[in-house]
């Protein structure tokens, strides 16, 4: 197995959103320079300070097509925003050739939070509120999401916090196609690197191996996907870089899924696909490739999480964050059908 | 779906301002919000370091003034100099292990140091002008 060379990873979350967030800076900037009152500009200074500031974490969002969606809500002054739940409300905005005059209204929905593996999942009283990262982080996530024009969009997040709405907006592109595998689609029979194979570097099998050939998370590499299908064993594939990742919602899922596996036994395989072979050369692995990057178009977002059932179809995926008990629900789910 | 009153979006200057962006950073290492926030987290790791060789808690400090954003300017470095890149992010990976683990004090100590070398290097990268070591 060899590696294939890429553009540059991720950022996806990040460079769309963010510049797509300088266009609505720059406009609000327009609107705010007929007033050249000193006070009132540091009035506006003082209310972007403690802005509420939403941030797409999905990495794939296509039309006419159910799906789960996340954001990350912060403040420069006050914290992440953590537990509770927060309103969605999404605006189709149009395409790059052709931006409707008015936004036109999307759906609604309600979305929950979910806790990045390791973080605090639930608050005393239950509402959202801000949190030190070092005490809770994760994003709002709604199931079923669904959006019926391709092209560029908005949410506009509502929320209640400490007894106040908020609202946060942020921009993201809707695809005419997907690229990653998806529900029920038949899982690629991958033939991943094990480690001992003469034509790896360890840390192709995981970024985080010593010098010395070790692999932190053997349970996550003893077995192909392709052997696991043939054998007709349900599989947890976890694609991820746990050294290289630079996701703003990084967190430990390679260990969460390790531990999963060392609890769950060998009714099910679990394997960690490493998303690099040569980070400093930019050179993805082909495993990995065929996962999250499969027509080699567009930016692989990192880590996602995929389910396969024992006949071989993918029955859940998961982009970016995904919790520990979503995990544990569909080992359960998998096992019992 | 009923149309809502809003003031409209300029799609058409997202283009112009991501490509601004990127060639902009490509060609002069770090702009603005770069260079402040590779100051910000060089800062953060500093208060961690000093706290850790204090012999206080650093996972706070590390996650609270530091560990986003050490995300954010290792994705900054990685569009100029990845061996850069690279290196930060393996220094951070350690310290997030070392504080999972609870290692001995001057051992996470140690991690942390050559952490805060890394970001100073990166640092480095986005803003020449970085001053070396924590005042």
């Amino acid at each position: 197995m060899t590696d294939t060379a890429r553009p540059s990873l991720p950022r996806r979350t990040g460079r769309r959103v963010i510049a797509l967030g300088l266009v609505v800076m720059f406009a609000a900037g327009a609107c705010a320079s007929d007033t050249d009152d000193a006070t009132a500009a540091e009035e506006r200074s003082q209310d972007a300070a403690t802005e509420l500031v939403a941030q797409v974490a999905s990495y794939e969002l296509v039309a006419d097509r159910d799906q789960r969606f996340i954001v990350g809500m912060f403040s420069n002054d006050d914290g992440v925003v953590s537990f509770g739940t927060a309103r969605l409300d999404f605006d189709y905005l149009g395409t790059e050739a052709d931006p409707l005059d008015e936004p036109r209204s999307g759906p609604s929905t309600t979305a929950s939070f979910l806790p990045i593996p390791g973080s605090t999942e639930i608050s005393e009283g239950g509402g959202a509120r801000f949190t030190s990262p070092s005490e809770a982080r994760g994003v709002y996530g709604a199931e079923s999401v669904r959006f019926d024009e391709p092209g560029f969009w908005e949410v506009e997040v509502t929320i209640d916090l400490d007894g106040a709405e908020k609202r946060a907006s942020a921009a993201f592109e809707v695809g005419d196609e997907q690229h990653v595998p998806v529900v029920g689609d038949p899982a690629p029979k991958t033939d991943n690197l094990l480690p001992g194979d003469p034509d790896a570097p360890v840390t192709a099998i995981d970024s985080r191996a010593d010098d010395d050939g070790s692999v932190p998370d053997p349970e996550l590499h003893q077995v192909t996907i392709d052997a696991a299908i043939a054998a007709g064993k349900p599989v947890m594939v976890v694609v991820s870089t746990p050294v290289f990742c630079v996701s703003q919602f990084c967190g430990p899922i390679t260990d969460t899924v390790q531990q999963l596996a060392q609890d769950t036994g060998d009714e099910m395989a679990f394997v960690h696909l490493e998303v690099w072979r040569d980070f400093e050369n930019n050179a993805i692995n082909r495993a990995a490739a065929e996962w999250i990057w499969p027509d080699q178009s567009g930016d692989p977002g990192e880590p996602w999480v995929f389910v396969i059932d024992a006949a071989g179809t993918i029955v859940q995926r998961w982009d970016n964050v995904v919790t520990e008990r979503d995990l544990e629900t569909a080992i359960r789910t998998v096992l019992e059908d | 779906m009923k149309t809502r009153s809003r003031p409209t979006v300029l799609l058409g200057g997202a283009v112009v301002i991501i490509a601004f962006s990127w060639v902009g950073l490509a060609l002069m290492g770090g702009g603005d919000v770069e260079r402040a926030r590779a100051s910000g987290v060089l800062a953060g790791m500093c208060e961690t370091l000093e706290v850790s060789s204090n012999g206080g808690d650093a996972q706070r400090p590390f996650y609270d003034e530091a560990h986003e954003d050490l995300h954010t300017l290792a994705a900054d470095v990685t569009e100029l100099d990845r061996a850069v890149a690279a290196r930060l992010l393996r220094a951070k990976e350690r310290v997030e292990s070392a504080l999972s683990a609870e290692f001995p004090d001057e051992q996470l100590t140690a991690m942390i140091q050559t952490l805060v070398d890394a970001t100073q290097e990166a640092a480095r990268v986005i803003d020449p002008s970085t001053e070396a070591g924590c005042s």
